[in-house]
């Protein structure tokens, strides 16, 4: 929107023509009105002091009178009510929710890994092209937009189409308490002997199996170094968990089970979100390049539902549109041959803001390697053990986070982890006493995965064979909607 | 009409005369309506408050002192409904505007609507005072001094909120097409 536009629009937009009935109601209201004033003005003016017919020296004082009775009524009523007796046994009274609300013993957050998953949402695909011969090339040259009001339109025309996706959504939300705020206290069973916490993790973790072999796109970079921390733990998993099948591919399972007393708005308020502005309509003529993002984030749709889940309310600029919309599966098709990086989907359907005009739908789907081409995972994650990690939203989260993962994993992965506490004064030996390295692999072998199919190539050769299509292998899901006048 | 037949027009209603008052509507309702319609974007509202506006035409129109033109009177009274109206309005007013779209029989001007509503969402977010300065200057064509004298305050106040309006605008223009 240009400055020097605004005159433009705000004197451009012409109101449509008064609705008569609206303007004769309104006369009507009015000349009752009118009628009704001009009677009063019309009435002899009421006396204001026949009400008060005593001076006001002696009205004062006999307001003021009735004013201090009131007082000493209600104080001596509030004395006789209250012997002291009650007033004790109120205050244990106010003390005793206080302790009751104390949480028995810790809270076990890996529990939540025994939950059932549930299954991805499937979107029907609906967005297929509806008129292909409409279809609009990329080459027109007034096609226009930007991603994320129409990320907006989109939501409502999604929401019409994929009930599944939307019921994907909502079940975890279900699992709430009833009240979304509960009692304050914090269950923070004290950190300090995390080792020990983090053997418990190993443990419980490991002997979780390894359903299925998952096909997993994200698989393609042989070893990533994933670093396990408070904030950056969503966004580091919800991207991946875009792809269908991906590394995550669980997407509605984070367990809905931090306990429910565990609500901390405080701890909550710290997180920082950059401002974002949400795109508006453009006009074709005044912007007539638009661009869009490949890569496409979802961490904000596992953000504000981990928030809900815990009965907090996201803050706003942690609620992003677009990423709300492109967390779900679109069931676009992908391109065949890694030869072709991603397919378009397009669909032209007519404008409903404009006649004559056409809105242009463009969805693009990068190439997704098949499961027996991806080559094995080797992960490392960094792992922040320290005491400012206790707290629901930290490590516990990050070991749920982690549980989850093992869905996902192929019995030819391999995993480490590396754990850090540090503490003021051991920096220098924080090297030999704090790093600890945990290999291990997911016990049990799926028997959907014949062993002989599945080649290991070693790491290194994998990282050759898949680096020419690193950048491009994830499936990219992200739309974008264009507006075009036809000039037909 | 002339100034002064609008003049005589005012005294007559004011004396009660109900055919010059009725006479007077006629001839307001219009601008008023179409301000209405600009400040909040939507034909339903600007319905709400130009009826509101007419009545308290009605009920304060034997205060009008001829002091200044009656139109910048009537600009002040229908902005004072228009913010009476929003403050009613604010405990339910979600998607008003997007349910409002004529979205099965779109005209040619269903765009600059949209236009429009975003631009009065800015507006609104800039604070107090800056949708009314804007719609004065920009929309209604009055100077400075007049916007000011309807919004009781001075002409610099005016020129610095059309000023910072202005800014305001740059600055967003240059976060959307930097940020995508």
């Amino acid at each position: 929107m240009k400055a020097q536009s605004l005159e433009q629009q705000l004197r451009n937009a012409v109101p449509p023509a008064p609705d008569a009935e609206a303007q004769m109601r309104a006369r009507r209201a009015a000349l009752a009105e009118s009628a009704r004033v001009h009677d009063q003005q019309g009435a002899p003016p009421r006396k204001k002091e026949s009400r008060w017919p005593l001076s006001w020296p002696l009205k004062s004082a006999w307001l003021g009178g009735m004013a201090t009775a009131c007082v000493v009524v209600v104080g001596v009523s509030v004395v006789y009510l209250m012997p002291p007796k009650d007033r004790e046994i109120d205050l244990n009274l106010a003390m005793t929710p206080n302790e009751a609300s104390r949480p028995e013993g810790p809270p076990a957050p890996l529990q939540a890994t025994t939950q059932p998953a549930e299954a991805k949402a499937d979107i029907p695909s609906s967005i297929a092209p509806a008129n292909p011969a409409n279809v609009v090339g990329p080459a027109s040259s007034d096609v226009l937009t930007n991603a994320r009001t129409q990320g907006e339109r989109e939501a409502s025309a999604q929401s019409a189409r994929t009930p599944v996706a939307q019921g994907a959504a909502t079940p975890t939300t279900t699992d709430m308490p009833a009240p979304a705020r509960m009692p304050r206290s914090q269950p923070s069973p004290a950190f300090k002997g995390s080792e020990a916490d983090l053997k418990d993790a190993d443990v419980s973790e490991v002997t979780v199996q390894s359903s299925r072999p998952t096909p997993s796109p994200a698989h393609n970079s042989p070893s990533a170094i994933v670093t396990l921390e408070s904030e950056s733990l969503e966004e580091v998993r919800a991207p991946k968990a875009r792809s269908k099948g991906g590394f995550f591919s669980r997407k509605a399972s984070v367990p809905a089970s931090p306990p429910p007393a565990a609500a901390p708005t405080a701890e909550e308020g710290r997180d920082k979100f950059r401002h974002f502005e949400t795109n508006p309509v453009k006009r074709v003529a005044d912007d007539p390049v638009s661009t869009f993002s490949v890569d496409v984030d979802t961490a904000a749709y596992s953000f504000v539902r981990r928030q809900l889940n815990q009965g907090v309310m996201p803050q706003p600029d942690s609620v992003r549109v677009e990423e709300m919309i492109n967390y779900f599966d679109y069931a676009w098709p992908t391109s065949d041959s890694r030869d072709q990086p991603f397919k378009p989907t397009i669909a032209v359907s007519d404008s409903p803001w404009g006649e004559g005009k056409k809105l242009v739908h463009i969805g693009i789907k990068g190439y997704a390697l098949p499961a027996s081409q991806q080559p094995d995972v080797n992960l490392v994650l960094l792992l922040d053990v320290s005491g400012s990690m206790d707290s629901p939203d930290k490590l516990p989260l990050a070991k749920r986070s982690m549980a989850l993962l093992l869905d996902s994993l192929r019995p030819t992965d391999t995993v480490a982890i590396v754990v850090y506490a540090g503490r003021a004064g051991r920096s220098a030996k924080r090297k030999r006493s704090c790093a600890r390295w945990t290999r291990w692999r997911p016990v049990a072998r799926p028997p959907a995965l014949p062993a002989s199919s599945s080649p290991t190539p070693s790491p290194k050769r994998a990282s050759a064979r898949t680096a020419s299509i690193a950048s491009c292998s994830q499936p990219m899901a992200t739309s974008m909607w264009a507006s075009r006048t036809t000039r037909s | 009409m002339d100034q002064q037949q609008i003049s005589g027009l005012i005294r007559r209603a004011q004396g009660g005369d109900v055919a010059s008052f009725s006479q007077l509507l006629d001839l307001h309702y219009g601008a008023i309506y179409r301000f209405a319609w600009k400040w909040c974007g939507h034909r339903a509202n600007a319905e709400d408050i130009a009826q509101q506006s007419c009545i308290k035409l009605a009920n304060s129109l034997a205060q009008f002192r001829f002091q200044s033109a009656f139109t910048s009177w009537l600009y002040q009274l229908v902005i004072n409904c228009a913010r009476d109206w929003q403050r009613s309005q604010q405990r339910h007013d979600h998607d008003e505007l997007l349910d409002d779209m004529p979205l099965p029989a779109a005209t040619s001007r269903t765009e600059d609507h949209i236009y429009l509503a975003q631009l009065l969402e800015q507006l609104n977010e800039l604070g107090e005072g800056m949708k009314e300065t804007a719609l004065l200057v920009h929309a209604e064509g009055l100077s400075h001094a007049e916007a000011g004298e309807i919004l009781g305050v001075s002409e610099s106040t005016i020129s610095w909120r059309i000023h910072t309006i202005r800014k305001h605008m740059n600055k967003r223009e240059a976060l959307i097409s930097g940020g995508v």
